[in-house]
């Protein structure tokens, strides 16, 4: 039979509508699962690290006071405050909440962009005394208690031309100049319409060209405004220096903790920062065999707690600066030192009721200020190793053996001060918050505290280096912290919450004597990042 | 019937099992790993500009009270939250801890303290490295952008852990988590 030519053609045909069937079948699955899905292109516009810029900005001019943020009462009302001390940078609040009965609720109808000097009126209930919560458009989040009091607000020396004409003598300063005076509170907070004295050693800095006056000068806001840089360190990352003893007792009538004295700690790790200044006793280690040279990675065995100035106190174990450094058998510790360098040494008390001390022979810095400086003890309880750290730098260990400390339930915690009595033999007993007499010279310290962290372990030297960098590592093996940047005033009293579990080791500061004496006695101010010292003037970082 | 009929025959048959195959393979693999691999780079997206930030514990009775607020400013749906508890000495490998313990999780919207957030079941959760990290779980609807509460009883020693999860199709990624105790 001859082939049919039409039946040829039909068959290509089919093949090829079957060809193609078959493409669409494929392509059609993918074309439609393409078009359904989402595609948040518009997510690219805005990069991670622009929205992470915004908002650390956001909070940076929040905490240099553009605006200053808090919460002040008149009465039974309650009002939200925004005062900016620079250039006005608007900003959004998009909740602003408080916290009552177990809830959280508006405490302000809407969302409010505030773009100058304003004060809100809070819908809270009369008498309101709880946390005001407030979010920003870019997901900040601030926690405002509405009791806030206490060195929460510090000026630093540092001015800026505002706005106006200011001359320094003849010489204009634009606006943005910064002004250094060599101490804090040279000039007014608002400086205008006057002629003030800049003093001899102020910095000017205009358009990045720094200038030091070799001598007192006129300046001129007759017609201009310098404003001096405060802070606010309400809830935020600031904190100046505290000279004054605190401790986890207070046993005043407004407050009666219920806490235990201490966190009975093994393993541990004692984080504390300082400057030391003035007189401060040695630390003298009274040995119960031959005394020898100082030295490092040697232990020596007492059964007297060493006496200096101790910058914390656990419980049983503790951080000691001295001016001087003597390890002695039965000698009087004498007077207290002042012109000797510091030493810095960290002891434990062993179940036993001796001590053993480690100690490092290096004066840290010399004069009559010390750098400031990070100190760190450790002691691990499994292999008895104690390791003491000036910065992120291991200055002395020792192996012990497998040995109990005390923790005595008895003792309390402290910071500046570890007992108020010369007798202590047995232990150290720590002092109370509410006490109007001094700290014994004889466990004191003189000088400025920063931030106090203790762990419940041994940290290795690698997390060391990291809290030195501004870390704060294994922070849920963190069971104390106290900073400065968060003081609260209740009924008269100063109370420093423990940052790590709010309501257990809360710190009080003494009242009368035991007051606070300066929140920034250095002239340089620290702002505090995490754990670290963000540093206005790094010479004061001690190079070690 | 001829054999060049037959053949043309054949040829349309073969066409079509071919299709059919193809089809098959497209619906089964081609397309489910390019749903998952799309769902995963949108869920890449959105953890890349979210934050999440937990309040300080408020104690209530027995529980504790947290304000909390997932930041993305460029996503306006909901995204579902996973709270649970876990011993604090596993919080090492917070990575890894998966809900065993939920602690009876009470999830409130802000201004809407009468009704709890809806409960949503969330089928195999993943994380952003593909791996599967739950099989069927429970969590709460909460919007971005807006502040939520929720309460939690955690037992003694244990801290509380929050997932924030993504849901796009069929898929659930775990964007963001966080913890607090």
């Amino acid at each position: 039979m001859a082939r049919n030519p039409l039946n040829k053609g039909q068959a290509i045909v089919i093949l090829g509508l079957v060809l193609l069937l078959m493409i669409f079948i494929t392509i059609i699955p993918l074309l439609l699962t393409v078009g359904l899905n989402p595609v948040y292109s518009k997510q690219s516009t805005l990069s991670y690290s622009q929205l992470l810029s915004q908002k650390n900005l956001q909070l940076l001019e929040i905490e240099e006071g553009n605006p200053e943020i808090t919460v002040s009462t008149q009465g039974d009302a309650v009002y939200l405050n925004f005062n900016y001390f620079g250039q006005i940078t608007p900003i959004t609040i998009d909740h602003i909440l408080y916290y009552s009965n177990g809830q959280w609720k508006p405490a302000y109808p809407s969302n409010i962009t505030v773009s100058g000097d304003t004060t809100l009126s809070l819908y809270v209930p009369p008498g309101y005394q709880g946390f005001i919560d407030i979010v920003t458009d870019l997901g900040n989040s601030l926690y405002l208690p509405v009791s806030t009091a206490g060195g929460l607000t510090t000026c630093a020396n540092i001015y800026n031309v505002s706005s106006g004409e200011v001359y320094l003598g003849t010489q204009p300063l634009p606006v943005g100049t910064i002004i250094i005076t060599p101490q804090p509170n040279q000039l007014p907070n608002l400086v205008h319409g006057i002629d003030a004295t800049l003093p001899k050693g102020t910095i000017i800095i205009e358009n990045g060209t720094e200038i030091k006056l070799s001598a007192p000068q006129e300046l001129n806001t007759t017609n201009g405004v310098v404003i001096q840089k405060c802070f606010t360190s309400g809830w935020y990352p600031i904190s100046n220096f505290l000279t004054a003893y605190q401790s986890d007792n207070y046993t005043g009538t407004v407050i009666s903790p219920n806490s235990p004295n201490n966190p009975s700690l093994q393993s541990q790790t004692l984080v504390q920062w300082f400057i030391a200044s003035g007189n401060i006793e040695p630390i003298v280690i009274h040995v119960t065999n031959n005394p020898q040279p100082p030295s490092n990675n040697v232990h020596y065995l007492s059964n007297t707690p060493p006496e200096g100035g101790y910058i914390v106190w656990s419980g049983d174990a503790g951080l000691i600066v001295g001016s001087g450094l003597i390890v002695g058998n039965g000698q009087n510790a004498g007077n207290p030192g002042n012109s000797n360098p510091y030493y810095l040494a960290f002891t434990v008390q062993l179940k036993n009721g001796s001590w053993e001390t480690i100690v490092d022979p290096k004066p840290i810095g010399q004069g009559q200020e010390s750098p400031l400086t990070l100190a760190v003890g450790s002691y691990d309880e499994g292999s008895g190793t104690m390791s003491l750290y000036i910065n992120d730098t291991l200055v002395s260990t020792v192996k012990l053996g497998s040995l109990q400390l005390n923790n005595t339930l008895s003792a309390f915690m402290d910071a500046g001060s570890a007992s108020n009595s010369t007798s202590t033999t047995s232990y150290l007993n720590g002092i109370e918050g509410n006490v109007n007499t001094r700290g014994s010279p004889l466990y004191s310290f003189n000088g400025t505290l920063g931030p106090t962290i203790i762990y419940d372990v041994s940290l290795p030297g690698s997390e060391i280096q990291e809290i030195y960098q501004g870390k704060i590592p294994s922070s849920q093996d963190v069971v104390v912290l106290w900073s400065q940047n968060m003081v609260l005033q209740i009924g008269g009293a100063y109370k420093v919450p423990n940052l790590a579990d709010p309501g257990l080791f809360d710190g009080y500061w003494g009242l009368g004597a035991g007051s606070p004496t300066a929140f920034s006695p250095s002239s340089d101010i620290i702002i505090w990042g995490g754990g670290a010292p963000l540093i206005l003037n790094p010479n004061i970082l001690f190079k070690f | 019937m001829s054999s060049t009929s037959v053949s043309e025959f054949m040829l349309v048959v073969i066409a079509l099992a071919l299709g059919i195959a193809l089809f098959a393979i497209t619906e089964t693999i081609l397309v489910p790993e390019y749903s998952f691999a799309a769902a995963l780079q949108d869920s890449k997206t959105i953890a890349s500009v979210t934050s999440v930030t937990v309040g300080p514990p408020i104690q209530s009775g027995n529980n504790l009270v947290y304000l909390a607020y997932i930041y993305s400013p460029e996503y306006k749906g909901n995204f579902s939250v996973v709270i649970f508890c876990v011993p604090q000495t596993q919080l090492q490998s917070l990575a890894l801890l998966t809900p065993s313990i939920q602690g009876n999780p009470t999830v409130f919207l802000i201004g809407q303290s009468d009704t709890p957030a809806k409960q949503t079941t969330l089928n195999n959760v993943y994380d952003l490295n593909s791996r599967q990290l739950t099989g069927t779980i429970t969590g709460f609807a909460v919007p971005a952008n807006t502040p939520f509460q929720f309460a939690v009883a955690p037992p003694s020693g244990d801290a509380v852990v929050m997932w924030v999860i993504y849901t796009v199709g069929s898929y659930n990624f775990r964007v963001a988590y966080t913890f607090e105790g």
